[in-house]
């Protein structure tokens, strides 16, 4: 049940684990795709006051991702902006939010859409280098990435360098400012021509997402890309393949993606992944019961709205390093002596079920025992226990 | 059986929905007040044991080493040019002079000046035709101008660097520069000047350096997880300072709170079940940690020593340590705090950063001098470009292209490049590189850590080398 809450959610909360007590793990899953999604409305840069906090924006997405009603959506919607990147870095916080909202709308809707909608948003534009790309010289970022990670994958072979030209000039003549958020087409930049793409001929960028959601690899590398997110581990070609033709025959709806994945064999028996370390960070917030300084998510080099490179962040092989640990190391102690005290009674016991863990190792148990007995005082004890535990083996995977 | 209850449609961001967290802004807590809160815990006096085992200055409130909002109207009047004499010969303990260690005992020190470091007002044209005509409320007079040639000098407030020694690199930037500072700085980072790689130039390096006998090679300090350290396979480490080392290793016998954490820790790491490589992690941080902390018995006061920017003072102070205890770290990249993005009152801001700078590399080198370790150690500056010819309306200076870096260190003196003209500039009005910046990035990190720098920068088309 944790491993699930875990990876289909920021959680476990304790509002999840009282809510799920006793259930099996498939009785978790069914109602988590059964729960409507909470509502959110985005802000806009002035609701934010974006001129005295840089990272307004992204304080309150993880103000929504501590929400207790955050569930599946919210883990979704981060998803979306891991694999359809734009960072705050490059184009204004409007459009930032603009896309944010782009992606909570379609996060469970048709990829099509969602991948229509994005190409011509402003953060996108501007990401990519779209914006003022002309067919006479096109400026080929945008066309590349657009086959090589949104839609088709580089492993696929499905396409070669004439199709990223042909798409670059197709696409070209947008234009997008970030302040009033205007998003235009100058017809004198754009393609006098059609070109092909993908063996289709395409005059315009619609044309252009038309031929890649078609292709059959569209399905299987979004797929793909979906279940790996989740599982922390890429699935055997067969399992990719097989949601793939799920996800094409459904007409790339993402809701029956989702629940291809989430309800798959493959899914349920993988075994334990590293926690991304933003899932450590909120986690680490429920365990503290206070919030984190943004700065740790930046050190452990996952923050919101600011992804590294267009390829989003890099898989749950990173988030174990001696660098992470340090850094967790640092928040936690820097957090611990404010904790609530814990139990007098069974200190150890209660830190583990504060941190949300239900099955430790033995030797995790007696590391936290002995520990535990080496200080003396409540205080003492319970700053201890917490830091500790958010450095456990078992809180670090899920 | 498990339904949520339906939420009421939120109408406004949802703050303050988390579960019972008090309304302050979270924000980073500092070594000072870590140091206070452990003394607290242990009730008794531990502060200023920790990270600097010798124990013999306390850390208590510094307020008077707060930076000043404004620097001396004035820059100290040190070794100021008198007749064309060179004031780079002045001191006696040079740097420049020793001879180098070898080379794989050879720290690298990287230190970027974020924000674009203006070239004309580091090393200052002051003979070059032209500097006299695009400068006039940013411009450093003659006579403070500390000569090196008839065509340039330093900065006045680069005294202590100037009487170390150092090289000189001029003209170096891009062929095709981008205004954008994210351009820039993941151009730089990459180590190519016209284009962004997918891995940084010291991730490559430590891919390179890398043997497995030390957990890292290549560490930043002060950023987060840097681009510029993207390696294929090397690990390498960010470290956001000196604390989160402490935090792992090294606590005093008598903080009974830190030990049992890393004691902890420790237990955590021999344990059993999932999470190897988790686990795995947790002994190299414990052992590496004590590999420096634990014997950090330098005594040195970063405040005392360095001055008031404390971190950059401290990331220096690592790097000096990581070089006495030959940590078999080999590169350390550190973002100076500090803006060199002079948009407006470039005129006072700049020589502020450039006494920063000065006072913080004279410390540093007195503390690695007095281990007797100087000649391990070499210092190059970077930044993501220089600042435009000519001035804006602000007392400031915009995004420019090329600029001039300095290098510190063994076997350094002299200019090296080529200053970009002042007279004949770009259609933008700005310098034109004379070379791509990797030539830089090429001569002085293939020759001082011994690299192959063909393969670690297959743009360069020559390798600036800065050391005789």
């Amino acid at each position: 049940m944790n491993q699930v809450l875990g990876r289909l959610t920021f959680g476990p909360t304790a509002r999840q684990r009282v809510r799920f007590s006793g259930a099996t793990a498939d009785e978790v899953v069914a109602a988590l795709l059964d729960d409507s999604p909470v509502e959110v409305a985005v802000p806009g840069p002035w609701d934010l006051d974006t001129d005295e906090d840089y990272w307004a924006p992204t304080n309150w997405w993880l103000e929504t991702m501590r929400g207790e009603l955050a569930g599946l959506d919210e883990k979704l919607a981060w998803f979306w902006h891991g694999h359809l990147t734009s960072s705050i870095g490059k184009t204004s916080h409007a459009a930032m939010l603009a896309q944010h909202e782009r992606l909570r709308r379609h996060a469970r809707g048709n990829f099509r859409d969602l991948l229509r909608e994005t190409t011509t948003d402003v953060a996108m534009l501007h990401w990519l280098d779209g914006s003022g790309s002309t067919a006479d010289s096109p400026n080929e970022n945008h066309a590349r990435e657009l086959l090589e990670l949104f839609a088709l994958g580089r492993s696929s072979r499905a396409y070669d360098e004439g199709d990223v030209r042909a798409a670059a000039i197709a696409m070209a003549g947008w234009w997008a400012d970030g302040e009033s958020l205007e998003v235009g087409f100058d017809p004198e930049a754009g393609p006098s021509r059609p070109t092909t793409v993908l063996g289709r001929t395409c005059r315009d960028v619609d044309d252009v997402i038309d031929a890649l959601c078609d292709h059959p690899a569209c399905a299987t590398h979004v797929a793909g890309r979906l279940a790996t997110f989740l599982a922390g581990v890429e699935p055997p070609d067969e399992v990719r393949r097989e949601l793939g033709d799920h996800f094409a025959g459904a007409g790339l709806d993402i809701d029956v993606l989702v629940r291809a994945v989430c309800t798959h064999e493959w899914f349920m028996s993988a075994p334990p992944r590293p926690r991304s370390a933003l899932e450590w960070f909120l986690a680490a917030e429920r365990t503290v019961g206070d919030r984190l300084d943004v700065w740790t998510l930046e050190l452990l080099g996952q923050v919101p709205l600011s992804p590294p490179n267009v390829a989003g962040w890099p898989g749950s092989a990173r988030w174990v390093s001696v660098g992470a640990v340090l850094t967790k190391a640092e928040a936690a102690l820097g957090r611990a002596w404010d904790a609530p005290t814990l139990d007098d009674d069974d200190p150890v016991g209660d830190a583990i079920e504060r941190a949300g863990l239900t099955s430790l190792d033995p030797s995790t148990a007696a590391a936290l025992s002995s520990a535990a007995d080496r200080v003396d005082g409540r205080r003492e004890r319970s700053s201890l226990l917490l830091s500790l535990v958010a450095l456990t083996p078992e809180f670090n995977e899920t | 059986m498990f339904d949520e209850p339906t939420p009421a449609p939120r109408t406004t961001a949802p703050a303050g929905d988390g579960p019972g967290f008090p309304p302050s802004a979270p924000r980073r807590i500092s070594r000072r007040e870590l140091l206070a809160w452990l003394a607290a815990a242990a009730g008794a006096g531990v502060a200023g044991t920790s990270v600097f085992a010798g124990g013999s200055r306390p850390v208590g409130p510094r307020a008077e080493r707060t930076a000043p909002a404004m620097p001396p109207a004035t820059p100290d009047p040190v070794a100021r040019r008198e007749g064309g004499a060179t004031s780079l010969s002045s001191g006696t303990a040079r740097w420049s002079d020793l001879a180098p260690a070898p080379t794989d005992r050879r720290l690298l020190v990287v230190i970027e000046l974020a924000g674009g470091n203006d070239g004309l007002s580091t090393v200052v044209p002051a003979g070059i035709a032209g500097y006299h005509d695009l400068r006039s409320a940013t411009r450093i007079d003659d006579d403070d101008v500390l000569s090196i040639d008839d065509e340039v000098g330093l900065h006045p407030n680069l005294a202590g660097v100037a009487a170390l020694g150092l090289s000189i690199v001029e003209g170096i930037g891009s062929s095709a520069p981008d205004g954008s500072h994210f351009e820039m700085f993941a151009r730089w980072w990459g180590g190519h000047s016209e284009r962004v790689e997918t891995t940084g130039w010291i991730g490559r390096a430590a891919d390179l350096l890398h043997d497995g006998s030390v957990p890292t090679t290549a560490i930043s300090v002060g950023s987060g997880a840097h681009p510029i350290l993207r390696s294929e396979a090397a690990p390498t480490l960010s470290l956001p300072s000196l604390d989160a080392l402490w935090a792992v290793a090294g606590a005093p016998l008598d903080d009974r709170f830190l030990g049992a954490f890393q004691t902890g820790l420790e237990a955590l790491a021999d344990g059993a079940g999932s999470g190897e490589r988790h686990r795995r992690a947790l002994g190299d941080a414990r052992s590496f940690g004590e590999r420096i902390v634990a014997r950090d018995d330098s005594g040195v006061d970063v405040y005392d020593e360095y001055g008031y920017d404390w971190g950059f003072g401290s990331a220096l102070h690592l790097a000096a340590t990581l070089a006495v205890h030959d940590a078999g770290v080999r590169i350390v990249h550190i973002v100076m705090d500090g803006d060199f993005d002079t948009h407006e009152g470039h005129d006072w801001r700049h020589p502020a950063l450039m006494a920063d700078l000065d006072r913080n590399l004279v410390a540093f080198h007195a503390e690695l001098d007095a281990a007797g370790v100087a000649d391990r150690v070499a210092v190059m500056t970077v930044s993501e470009f220089g600042r435009t010819a000519a001035e804006n309306g602000s007392r400031g200076l915009d995004h420019g292209t090329a600029s001039t870096a300095l290098v510190l260190g063994p076997g350094t003196g002299g200019r090296f490049g080529r200053h970009p003209s002042l007279t004949s500039l770009d259609e933008h009005g700005d310098l034109i590189a004379t070379a791509p910046f990797e030539n830089y990035l090429a001569g002085t990190v293939g020759h001082w850590l011994g690299l192959p720098a063909d393969s670690l920068f297959p743009s360069a088309t020559d390798h600036l080398r800065p050391f005789s």
